[in-house]
């Protein structure tokens, strides 16, 4: 089971580098697009929004990062109007409470990994993501 | 007469009024029983006056008094202790009155009123009003009698020490004068409803300025005196000084915010680096390919590099929140900023930036002098970094001083910052905005650390594309 498109927005070019190589070596999905910030993702996200075939099925989306973080990623997100079901993990190092609580919010968010993200981390979101869109 | 005496036979006893007569040619006496029941004497009991007279505690005094009537024929009353036959004593007011004839006194009469419960009472009122007044006056806090409309009637000493002012200078002004703008208005509603009696009472707290125009704070309770129908008189009002508490309230809630940020820092910045060290070591070990594992044990080495590097910062914010007190040494502010400028010439004749600066020569305050030059350097290196491309840098420099506090500001007209978007993270660690790669994100993170550890605040004015002013606060 292979997701079409998936999406890593994360500051750290070490973490995504071998997040990816990770993702790569589970087949984790066809295509994997990574942004540095919120405001990358964003402006790649928002001319495409018409067009579900080329949406990510899934994002996992770090939260301190410089320009835009993820809550402010998030608080944009959730306006859009999309026609393709998104799912959205946090993957982030903050073991703060009131992060975790603060993700539970949002609707949008369905699992926050905290760092670093295993190889089982991986295969669940796999798993979790073919279930939802199977529904 | 004789009706006449019938009648207050009848009365008298109504009013507990007792009546006496000494016919002095006659030697005829007349006592109602009433004097008989506040002497405690049998009923028909008749003694002679000077007898009679045995009964009082000062004797003499009403003897002379009862002379003095006699010979003038004036009507007097004073008010006596006298002990009973059962050995009671009793507080009695005693009037005196005396028949003349031909300038000869032929006959005395009065009256005799049992007094002692009045006086009780007026005694024990009396004392708790001198136990009022003395509380009032030597209370620890400061306490004021103060008008419905504001107007200090008295005040007690503690109240005029914590003001600053006499009591008589005090009396020339009102709460009003003395109040906080900001608290007066609540303090004004509350007023308001204890004079529509919604409340007995209210307590809030507020600032005042005392006479050398220093800001006190204080708890205060108010509550109303009012007359038998429940309109109020006048206001109690007990004022405590919780300056000191405020003040250590603020450093301690500053401290708190301190040390959560630190620990969100840890927790974060050290997680973020050591959970890419594991993932990294797990990696190493999977991989088969050597360059790549090459590749992945440079990356491991890297972040370990990064580790160190965040466990420096950290170290760096540990000694500002250690030391920043201790250093502090007068400094003339306007030498320490020009001293800045030409650390910083190289990048200010770089950027063709202009430099104003609007700082008294004279301007005199005491900081760590490491700390104010790198809260300087940070703030005018961001000028400098975040400048417009479009339009000539212009950095200004200014210092005010004003009740008791000085304010820096730093402006420039640079690309400014999206306050909405960032302005809680503005002061963060690691926190960038702009994109740049050169960019760390302490800066001002440091800086806000610094101001925060010599007791000052920072704030910033920012609109993006037109540009931004740091604004820095210290009380002197």
């Amino acid at each position: 089971m292979r997701l079409d498109i998936a999406c890593i927005i994360d500051d750290d070019p070490i973490f995504t580098y071998l997040l990816s190589k990770k993702m790569n070596l589970l087949s984790f999905s066809d295509t994997l697009l990574v942004f540095k910030n919120g405001l990358e993702a964003l402006k790649y996200l928002h001319p495409i929004l018409e067009s579900p075939e080329i949406l990510p099925s899934v994002i996992l989306l770090d939260l301190n990062m410089p320009v835009l973080d993820g809550w402010q990623f998030l608080d944009e997100f959730t306006k859009f109007k999309i026609d393709k079901k998104i799912t959205v993990y946090i993957v982030s190092s903050s073991i703060d409470e009131a992060d975790h609580e603060r993700a539970r919010s949002y609707k949008e968010v369905s699992h926050f990994y905290i760092k670093p993200i295993t190889e089982k981390d991986l295969l669940g979101m796999l798993a979790d993501v073919t279930e939802q869109h199977g529904k | 007469m004789h009706t006449r005496l019938e009648l207050y036979q009848l009365v008298a006893p109504l009013a507990r009024l007792g009546i006496w007569e000494r016919n002095l040619i006659t030697g005829e006496i007349h006592w109602n029983s009433i004097i008989s029941q506040i002497l405690e004497v049998e009923e028909g009991f008749k003694p002679q006056l000077e007898e009679s007279l045995r009964f009082y505690k000062h004797p003499e005094r009403v003897r002379r008094l009862i002379d003095e009537v006699m010979k003038s024929g004036e009507p007097r009353n004073t008010e006596e202790e006298l002990l009973t036959a059962r050995g009671n004593a009793r507080h009695v007011q005693l009037h005196i009155g005396a028949y003349l004839e031909n300038g000869k006194c032929i006959k005395i009469y009065g009256t005799l009123r049992d007094i002692t419960d009045d006086i009780s009472f007026k005694r024990r009122y009396e004392e708790r009003e001198t136990r009022f007044f003395q509380a009032f006056t030597h209370a620890p806090i400061g306490m004021a009698l103060v008008s419905l409309k504001g107007d200090w009637i008295r005040a007690n000493q503690s109240l005029c020490a914590l003001m600053g002012y006499s009591e008589a200078e005090l009396m020339q002004r009102t709460f009003q004068d003395l109040t906080h703008p900001d608290d007066l208005e609540s303090d004004l509603a509350q007023v308001k409803e204890l004079i529509e009696q919604k409340k007995d009472w209210y307590e809030m707290e507020k600032r005042y300025f005392n006479k050398e125009g220093q800001m006190i704070w204080a708890l205060l309770k108010v509550s109303a005196v009012r007359d038998h129908a429940g309109q109020p008189l006048y206001f109690i009002s007990q004022v405590k000084d919780i300056t000191e508490r405020k003040k250590n309230m603020e450093i301690i809630k500053n401290q708190n915010e301190r040390l959560l940020n630190f620990a969100h820092i840890v927790s974060h910045n050290l997680r973020s680096h050591t959970g890419n060290i594991k993932m990294l070591a797990d990696m190493v070990v999977d991989e088969q390919d050597a360059a790549e594992k090459e590749a992945l044990l440079n990356m491991l080495s890297q972040n370990a590099g990064n580790l160190l590097d965040t466990l420096s910062h950290l170290n760096e914010v540990i000694k500002i929140n250690d030391g920043g007190f201790s250093n502090r040494r007068p400094l003339y502010l306007r030498k320490e900023t020009d001293r800045v400028l030409d650390i910083l010439s190289a990048s200010i004749r770089q950027a063709d930036a202009e430099v104003s600066v609007a700082i008294d020569p004279d301007l005199l305050i005491s900081l760590n002098p490491a700390y104010l030059e790198s809260i300087l350097v940070n703030l005018i290196s961001n000028s400098i970094r975040y400048r417009h491309t479009e339009r000539r840098l212009l950095i200004g420099i200014k210092a005010t001083l004003a009740g008791g506090k000085l304010t820096l500001n730093v402006s420039d007209n640079g690309s400014g910052i999206d306050l909405k978007l960032h302005g809680r993270k503005i002061f963060g660690m690691y926190k960038t905005f702009h994109g740049n790669d050169d960019a760390r994100g302490m800066g001002l993170f440091l800086v806000k650390n610094q101001v925060e550890v010599m007791n000052g605040k920072i704030f910033v004015d920012s609109t993006p594309g037109q540009g931004s002013t740091f604004t820095v606060e210290f009380t002197i």
